[in-house]
């Protein structure tokens, strides 16, 4: 088993092996980080794919303060998000378009929704999508990856007391989001 | 010690986040011991948990289609096909909605005109002005008859036989004074018409139809 130091400088070197070990040790966490933003597995994939690519460009630059899935996801968040901003525009468009050309689109039910049965779950899940990117990112980062404060932090560089009060703030937003379902 | 809800609240947040000291959570403890609002949002903030991990992992707990590894280390088309794609995507949507603008404002103008034909057909119809048509009635018809000036006339005279007025008489003969010999010739212009120049298209047909009567009345005293 390599350490993550030789494997780095391996992989600078251009060891193929040593490509496909880092590619393998990474890919499934660097593809559900971006799946839980992007919600969209092919992009996820073409995501995950520009990452390594993006990563492995760098990677002499990296230093080793940060760790290097931290590192890695910080790369695999800023491509994302910029996939996000892609879609947005391109579904800007498509309202425009759309609202010109009166076209009425049927809303799109995503399959998953159905196939929660648990009516809190499903309330969760909505509420989950529905908070600002900085809470969202924060809560998956933390319960989906179950990453500890001090890495969710480099990984979005804000000190870790915003990572707190930003977690306090989704956590209550979710729990608001429950208590109207058991008001209902 | 007593702490506020608030506080108690807080240090719930952090407990989740297992960043509480011994000391806070003594302290926590001892609040929810007391206070059931506060064990309430405790609960509701752990079943927030209990159901938001599973609700993410059923969502997102994919695996990756396997990632070449020749794709990442090798070319770097894959890196640009993305953005490629926007570009054309952007440019059809674009060239689609230039068409649409340009086609619906053809319709837009196609339908203004056959709204409106009239105007097109009327307008080519030649109308000859009033103006124009008066002027050249009246030089067409005119004609200059020679007359020897008896004993007794006096220009005057000459003009009233003639229906021609005094000035014009004076114009057409070169004339600097009324006076006149008699045996001498003047031009006497006989016109159907005065040629005015100014007459209008309402009082166009008037100067039409007595057409031949002037020159009868004109032919009378010469013969």
């Amino acid at each position: 088993m390599h350490s993550t130091a030789s494997l780095i400088s391996e992989c600078i070197a251009g060891n193929e092996a040593a490509i496909e070990m880092f590619v393998r040790q990474y890919e499934t966490g660097v593809f559900r980080l971006a799946l839980s933003i992007v919600s969209d597995p092919a992009e996820a994939n073409e995501i995950t794919q520009e990452t390594f690519i993006a990563a492995l460009r760098s990677l002499s630059s990296y230093e080793e303060k940060k760790s290097l899935k931290a590192w890695l996801y910080t790369i695999a968040l800023n491509h994302s998000r910029s996939h996000l901003r892609k879609r947005k525009t391109i579904e800007r468009l498509k309202n425009t378009l759309n609202s010109i050309f009166r076209v009425e689109t049927q809303k799109q039910v995503l399959p998953e929704e159905s196939v929660i049965q648990n009516d809190k779950e499903a309330e969760i899940w909505r509420a989950l999508n529905q908070l600002d990117e900085p809470f969202r990112i924060v809560i998956v980062l933390r319960y989906f990856h179950e990453l500890p404060i001090s890495e969710i932090s480099e990984i979005l560089s804000v000190n870790e007391g915003t990572i707190h009060s930003r977690l306090h703030t989704a956590r209550a937003r979710l729990r608001n989001a429950l208590n109207h379902l058991h008001g209902e | 010690m007593q702490i506020t809800h608030e506080e108690a609240h807080q240090l719930i947040q952090f407990s989740m986040d297992q960043t509480l000291r011994p000391q806070e959570k003594n302290t926590l403890q001892a609040h929810l011991d007391d206070c059931m609002e506060c064990r309430y949002f405790a609960k509701e903030i752990q079943e927030v948990e209990a159901h938001l991990v599973p609700a993410m992992q059923k969502h997102w707990n994919l695996q990756p289609a396997p990632l070449s590894v020749e794709a990442i280390t090798g070319k770097r088309k894959p890196s640009l096909q993305p953005s490629l794609r926007l570009v054309t995507r952007t440019a059809i949507i674009g060239i689609v909605f230039a068409a649409f603008v340009f086609s619906s404002w053809q319709f837009a103008v196609s339908k203004g005109r056959s709204s409106t034909p009239m105007p097109v057909g009327v307008l080519p119809i030649p109308t000859p002005s009033g103006q124009s048509t008066s002027t050249k009635i009246s030089f067409e018809n005119c004609e200059e008859i020679i007359y020897q000036v008896q004993e007794n006339d006096t220009l005057e005279s000459i003009a009233a036989q003639f229906s021609v007025s005094k000035d014009k008489l004076m114009v057409v003969n070169n004339l600097a004074a009324e006076a006149i010999n008699p045996n001498t010739d003047l031009l006497i212009p006989i016109c159907n018409s005065t040629p005015t120049g100014t007459v209008h298209p309402s009082t166009l047909t008037t100067t039409f139809t007595p057409l031949t009567d002037p020159t009868a009345s004109a032919s009378t005293p010469s013969g």
